[in-house]
């Protein structure tokens, strides 16, 4: 938008020219009502010092009358006004004197910190539009300088909430502008309008360059006369007023202007007063425009002057416009039709007349549209109508865009560009069309963006669409320079101008678009009447030519381009589409790569690459990566240069085979030939590339055959490499590391090595064929098998592969990290795992398994059918083949050195030597052993094998001893070497149960052979005579032979520990005491008896009688011991089973008595019944004592008689005894009731035990000597 | 004078399916323009207001001119399974949108019967050389 002058950007504000009271002018011009209006505002003012600015010196044909009238006034009126039409403004060339005022402004004003990018921010704005600009030269030169100085004027402050876009030194923001602008003119001053007769008048373009301008600063629509009325009476005042009215007047009459009298005054004047009239006579205005100003109601008075001021002004425009019109109808020159046209839009504009403006402004342009059309075809004036179109096109955009029409701006811009795209015209020139089109996209770009009402996430109004447009045409204009600028690169018309700035300044021409007339052409001074007025045009044309050329030597384009692109970018990162912004950036990146810049163009291009990668458009990813090649290559980026090479080979790509053939060749030279390369490229040093596991151009997959192996065997490896380079290739080596070192593999190929340049004949090698070499056809996979020996126990893993293409340091190492993308272990492989997993002893399965590995041996795996992904294997311990047995009879008993015979079976081959160790689960409260014979002697823990042939087997018997009932796990582990080496171990678990064996049954009987039931509750009596019935009753399922049954009586000290949980407080200390007995054993009923065999579910009783000594609540008197063998065994081993009796109460016994009584009576012959009573109590004790006869027996009334108390008392003294004798005389024979002696004790209330037993009987002898006797 | 420079047929993915240039004085860094302008056309579409959302069903398969770029004009067809079909032709050439609308059910029914051809692997590039015939064939009848 810089190339356009400010007067047609910004939208016209109608002209009031004041005359006659300075000092009031200055008044009004700050006190004009302000409008709210969305406009553009140029946001940086060329500096003084810029080229750009020669207004100051332009030539005087703009304002001839107005410069010499006015000297002070008019110098300083163009250089405001000039100034800002100066156009080609690029931002970067007045950068240095513009920085500082940017950096001014940050700390006063952030407002105007936006990020745009390139366009430095210029905030000391003069508003070209402001009221200021005017007569005053001085004050407008001041307010300009202050501005410069003090940027930001409050005005824009006022509208904070727009965020202004800035484009191109220029903004859109919403500003208060004044209703109209004001300007000071000296009476007399305006230039006067040349008559010209219509009908001949042939015009020498088509739009004068300087009628804008005039219209907009120099001829005012309304004058306005300050008359400041005399205080005195003189008449000759009044006649000034009279001649300053006619000179005014007089001035406007020709153009029309309207006039407005004011009189100044600081009396009240009567409106009738004769002067006045007078006045008012001369100045011939309606008296409504005839208006009285006192000085004390300014601000009023302003109000009503400026809606009248308008008013009149807009009279004035209708009336040209009236005026024109008629104008257009006597016209017959194609050129004044569309001045005209064009007079009217910009009237109507001035009037804010949107409609008929725009259609003005249309009609002007389908005018020129016609004209080029019909009478240009040859395109001689090609330049101007362009020209002409584009303000003409920039005026209709932009009003259809501020008025919200953008579909019709849309529209008039296609439209537009169409007509005009092609070029007509000299050849050489065609650069300036295209430097015209880009500006004409450019433009349009800027207007969308500026544009408030534009909705850029649409495609089409996007600015980010015409940028890109203008890019291209920039890069057009760089193409159809390129011829010329050799030509002309030494022309010294050219040079001339080498230094001299091009641009494009109106107040420089005469017609807008021709070339500027060169006041210093000799042509022209020499014959300046006799040359047609094109002939002239073309002289200047040619200087203007020059010019262009001198100015586009010196130009670069990139930056222009790029500067373009990077607008279309960020103005397409604002509608999202991703797609369009790849196609930017792959443009950027092309520039770049034009211009040499390839850093900038790798950066854009891999961000190319990645897009069209991930989108799957493989042409331009193609396209992108020869450019990335390029580029790099370009850069001396070998590695980038390799892997980019790499990803373009890519078979997937849709590069044609001699490119790729190129690229593997262009890699192969890096590696064997760096100079063959132009600029050479070679690796420093050697490049590792990790690569896929599916890479497209070589993939590669490893394989263990099986998932486990043994230790010290051989298993195999296997790499399948598949490469899709587009020629043959070779590589040095091919290497294979695993997770443990020592299995690492090399393969060389030395025939691809450096000498031979990587060059190698192909000639006689067939595809898929075995081969030792490292050459890989196209399309061609090979399979590589490695033998590995296996060492140790583990699980060996293979880490990477790495493929090697050259040697030293220009060497491409393909690294394949296998590791990564392995599947460590997937379900197939644990299947397998398990299903082989051979059982020892399975001499079928394992001739099964030889059968398994045979066929692996023939059949390889197809690799390239069915290929498991398998990167490890599990090395495990050579299967040992023994058997291990244990012969025993089961279950073992308690205290029994169990037998057990150990039986090694070798199914393996022949065993060298080996070692067995044995293992039981120790428990800490009993003893627990193994032994090699059945006594403790010899303790067993490991045993050393010695030879076993082949299918030998090897016995050793082996004693287990365990105190107590329990499980034991004896674990046999045996580790042995075969002949062959094979080390193997194995492991067997046997379980083995310890039992008591028998069931025993105890049961105590008194000295009558009663059962004591209650053992717990009235107890066993000490001292007395007690019978022990055990009963033995075997549940093994072998038979046993008892030898002898005994029954150890604790001693005191024993039971004493096996009570203490029960009778906590006893202690012996004496140790006589200690050892006594508990119980006094008499006799044992199977002392006689030898040894007996006994079976299951066979009982086994002994009887014992004993006497407890020891009182206790619980008390065991001691063990059942049972002296066993099992039957068959040899007579030493004897166990010995002891069983502890059950704990019973002993009461204390407080009377012993004993009866004793004969065995037998005879009839006839006394006997004595003896009843000794010990008193073991402290006390004295009394008893009673009655005898009571059993009432009859048979025919006798009594059985016995007897002698003795029969009734009486007695008591017995502390620990002695008392004896109570009887004799009794048996009267019959026969069985009889021995009378019953109740003692009862008195203490206790309660008969004595021993005698309560009414019912024993005795036998009675007849006496046979009465017999006899009796014979 | 043909007015269709290209035709391409982009998948549901927006991967192309088929792109074939049908000037015969193109150059090679034409087409690659061409291959940018569809592939920056599926962004248009992408925005197109008329694009279905992914329940509703288009009312209009023919999604219309996508944009003019300075020398070719672009236009789109989306079916219901979210294939692509895009045309560039000639900025100077004036068609009807009726007859684009004949064309591109042309193209749609000989991208179907291209397709149901059991070795074609859907979703994958066209490589029929008969579907390629068909479509030259097609192309002048615009």
């Amino acid at each position: 938008m810089n190339e356009l002058p400010d007067d047609l950007i910004l939208t016209p504000q109608p002209l009031i020219g004041l005359v006659g009271c300075q000092n009031l002018h200055f008044y009004i011009d700050k006190n004009i009502s302000l409008k709210p209006s969305l406009d553009f505002e140029r946001i940086h003012t060329p500096s003084t010092n810029s080229p750009t600015i020669t207004a100051t010196s332009s030539p005087t044909p703009i304002t001839p009358n107005l410069s010499t009238a006015n000297p002070t006034g008019g110098s300083g009126l163009i250089s405001g006004g000039g100034s800002y039409s100066s156009s080609p403004i690029d931002p970067y060339s007045v950068n240095n004197t513009t920085f500082q005022l940017s950096d001014l402004t940050i700390q006063s004003d952030d407002i105007w910190k936006t990020p745009t990018k390139g366009n430095p921010l210029l905030t000391a704005t003069v508003n070209s539009g402001s009221p200021s600009n005017g007569s005053n030269s001085s004050l407008s030169n001041l307010v300009q300088q202050q501005s410069l100085l003090t940027p930001g004027q409050p005005q824009q402050l006022q509208n904070p909430s727009i965020q202004p876009v800035i484009v191109g030194g220029w903004r859109v923001q919403y500003n208060n502008l004044p209703i109209f602008k004001v300007s000071t003119f000296e009476p007399g001053s305006l230039s006067t309008k040349k008559d010209k007769k219509l009908e001949s008048y042939i015009p020498m373009g088509i739009l004068k360059a300087n009628w804008i301008h005039k219209h907009k600063a120099s001829i005012p629509s309304v004058i306005s006369l300050f008359i400041q009325w005399p205080e005195d009476k003189n008449p000759k005042s009044h006649d000034q007023i009279l001649a300053q009215i006619d000179l005014v007047k007089g001035n406007i009459k020709s153009r029309n202007i309207k006039l407005m009298v004011v009189i100044v005054t600081s009396v009240n004047l009567d409106n009738h007063d004769e002067k006045v009239v007078l006045v008012r006579r001369r100045a011939d205005v309606d008296p409504k425009y005839f208006l009285f100003l006192n000085k004390q109601d300014l601000k009023p008075f302003v109000r009503k002057w400026e809606r009248l001021a308008l008013e009149l002004s807009d009279q004035y425009y209708k009336d040209l416009c009236q005026t024109i019109r008629s104008q257009i109808t006597r016209t017959i020159h194609p050129f004044l039709a569309i001045r005209y046209h064009f007079k009217i839009a910009y009237y109507s504009e001035f009037r804010n007349d949107i409609p008929s403006t725009l259609k003005f402004y249309k009609d002007s342009y389908s005018l020129l549209k016609d004209y080029k059309i019909n009478n240009d075809n040859k395109g001689i004036r090609f330049a101007e109508v362009r020209n002409l179109a584009s303000f003409f096109n920039f005026k209709i955009c932009k009003i259809s865009l501020w008025n919200n029409l953008i579909h019709e701006s849309l529209q008039q811009f296609e439209k537009h560009s169409k007509l005009y795209r092609i070029y007509m015209g000299p050849g050489e020139k065609e650069f300036t069309h295209s430097i015209w089109l880009a500006r004409e996209y450019q433009i349009f770009a800027e207007l969308l963006e500026m544009c408030p009402n534009t909705n850029k996430s649409t495609f089409i109004t996007n600015p980010g669409f015409y940028y890109q447009i203008s890019a291209k045409h920039l890069s057009s204009r760089r193409e159809n320079f390129k011829a010329l600028s050799d030509h002309f690169k030494t022309s010294p018309k050219v040079l001339k101008f080498r230094d001299s700035k091009q641009r494009y300044d109106l107040t420089n021409l005469h017609y807008i678009g021709q070339p500027p007339p060169d006041l210093s052409h000799p042509l022209e001074l020499q014959s300046g009447n006799t040359e047609t007025h094109d002939e002239l045009v073309i002289a200047a044309d040619e200087d203007d030519f020059n010019k262009s050329v001198a100015a586009e030597l010196s130009l670069n384009y990139t930056t222009l381009i790029i500067d373009q692109l990077n607008k279309a970018y960020d103005q397409s990162t604002v509608s999202g589409n991703h797609r369009i912004l790849s196609y930017i950036e792959s443009q950027i990146a092309y520039e770049y790569f034009t211009s040499k810049q390839y850093d900038l163009a790798l950066k854009y291009y891999s961000k190319n690459a990645f897009t069209y990668r991930r989108e799957k458009w493989t042409t331009l990813l193609t396209h992108s990566l020869s450019m990335l090649l390029k580029s790099v290559h370009l850069l001396n980026l070998p590695t980038n240069f390799i892997g980019y090479a790499l990803d373009y080979l890519s078979p997937e790509l849709n590069n044609t085979p001699s490119d790729r053939s190129n690229i593997q060749k262009n890699i192969q030279s890096i590696l064997y030939e760096p100079n063959k390369l132009s600029p050479p490229l070679s690796l420093s040093a050697p490049l590792d590339i990790n690569m896929d596991h599916t890479h497209p151009l070589i993939n590669c997959r490893v394989q263990f055959p099986q998932s486990f192996t043994f230790t010290h065997s051989t298993t195999e490896f296997y790499v399948v490499i598949g490469s899709h380079f587009p020629n043959p290739i070779g590589f040095s080596s091919l290497k294979v590391l695993f997770s443990e070192k020592s299995y690492n593999k090399t393969l060389t190929d030395n025939n691809s090595s450096v000498a031979n340049k990587g060059q190698y004949s192909v000639s006689n090698i067939q595809k898929d064929k075995e081969r030792s070499d490292l050459i890989f056809l196209p399309d061609e996979s090979r399979l590589f098998s490695f033998k590995l020996n296996t060492k140790e126990k583990m699980e060996l893993e293979c880490l990477s592969v790495i493929l090697e293409m050259g040697e030293g340091n220009s060497k491409i190492n393909f690294i394949w990290n296998v590791q990564d993308w392995a599947i460590k272990s997937d379900e197939t492989e644990n299947e397998e795992l398990t299903n082989i997993q051979p059982t020892p002893n399975n001499s079928n399965n394992k001739s099964n398994n030889n059968n398994v590995t045979t066929v692996n041996e023939n059949e390889k795996p197809d690799p390239y059918k069915k290929f498991l992904e398998r990167s490890s294997i599990r090395i495990l311990d050579h299967e040992s083949l023994i058997q291990i047995k244990c012969n025993h009879n089961s279950p073992a008993i308690v205290n029994e050195f169990y037998e057990i015979e150990l039986e090694i079976v070798n199914n393996d081959k022949e065993i060298k030597k080996g070692s067995i160790t044995f293992e039981i689960n120790q428990q800490n409260q009993f003893e627990k052993g193994i032994y090699l014979s059945p006594d403790r002697t010899q303790p067993l823990s490991q045993l050393d094998l010695e030879r076993i042939l082949e299918k030998k087997s090897f016995k050793k018997k082996f004693y287990i001893y365990s105190s107590a009932v329990d499980e034991n796990k004896l674990l046999i582990n045996i580790s042995y070497e075969t002949k062959t080496g094979e080390i193997s171990h194995t492991s067997k678990m046997f379980i083995i149960p310890v039992q008591i064996g028998f069931n025993t049954q105890f049961q105590f009987f008194n000295d009558h052979f009663q059962l004591i039931s209650d053992l717990y509750d009235t107890g066993v009596p000490t001292r007395e005579q007690l019978l022990l019935l055990c009963d033995i009753r075997s549940n093994l399922p072998y038979n046993v032979i008892i030898e002898k049954t005994s029954l150890q009586i604790s001693s005191f000290a024993e039971s004493a520990r096996n009570s203490s949980l029960l009778s906590p407080n006893l202690t012996l200390t004496d140790e006589t005491i200690a050892n006594m007995p508990v119980a006094e054993l008499n006799s044992n009923s199977n002392n006689t008896i030898t040894s007996v065999e006994l079976s299951k579910d066979n009982n086994h009783s002994s009887w014992f009688n004993l006497v407890p000594l020891l009182i206790s609540e619980s008390i065991s008197f001691g063990n059942f011991v049972i002296e066993w063998k099992r039957k068959g065994a040899n007579v030493n081993q004897i166990s010995i089973l002891p069983i502890a009796l059950p704990h019973v109460r002993t009461t204390s016994n407080s009377f012993i008595t004993n009866v004793e009584v004969a065995q037998f009576g005879v009839v006839g012959v006394p006997f004595i019944q003896t009843i000794t009573i010990q008193n073991n109590t402290h006390f004295l004790q009394e008893f009673e004592l009655v005898v009571i006869n059993s009432p009859s027996y048979g025919n006798s009334d009594m059985p016995f008689f007897f002698s003795g108390d029969k009734q009486s008392s007695f008591s017995i003294h502390p620990d002695s005894t008392h004896e109570i004798k009887h004799v009794l005389l048996p009267l019959v024979a026969g069985k009889l009731i021995l009378p019953h002696f109740k003692i009862i004790s008195k203490r206790f209330n309660k008969e004595l035990a021993k005698t309560k037993n009414v019912n024993s009987f005795i036998f009675i002898k007849p006496n046979l000597e009465w017999i006899s006797q009796n014979q | 004078m043909k007015k269709i420079v290209c035709v391409a047929i982009v998948g549901k993915g927006n991967n192309p399916l088929f792109i074939q240039d049908f000037s015969s004085s193109i150059t090679d860094e034409n087409k690659l323009k061409l291959h940018y302008i569809v592939h920056c056309s599926l962004d248009i579409i992408e925005d197109k207001p008329g694009v279905p959302t992914s329940k509703k069903l288009p009312s209009e398969m023919y999604l219309g001119l996508l944009y003019p770029t300075e020398d070719y004009k672009v236009y789109g067809y989306l079916t219901n399974t979210k294939i692509k079909f895009i045309i560039v032709v000639l900025d100077n050439s004036d068609i009807k949108d009726s007859d684009l609308k004949i064309f591109f059910k042309r193209l749609q029914l000989l991208f179907i019967n291209t397709t149901s051809n059991p070795f074609y692997k859907p979703n994958s590039k066209i490589e029929s050389k008969k579907f390629l015939q068909d479509v030259t064939n097609l192309v002048p009848s615009l």
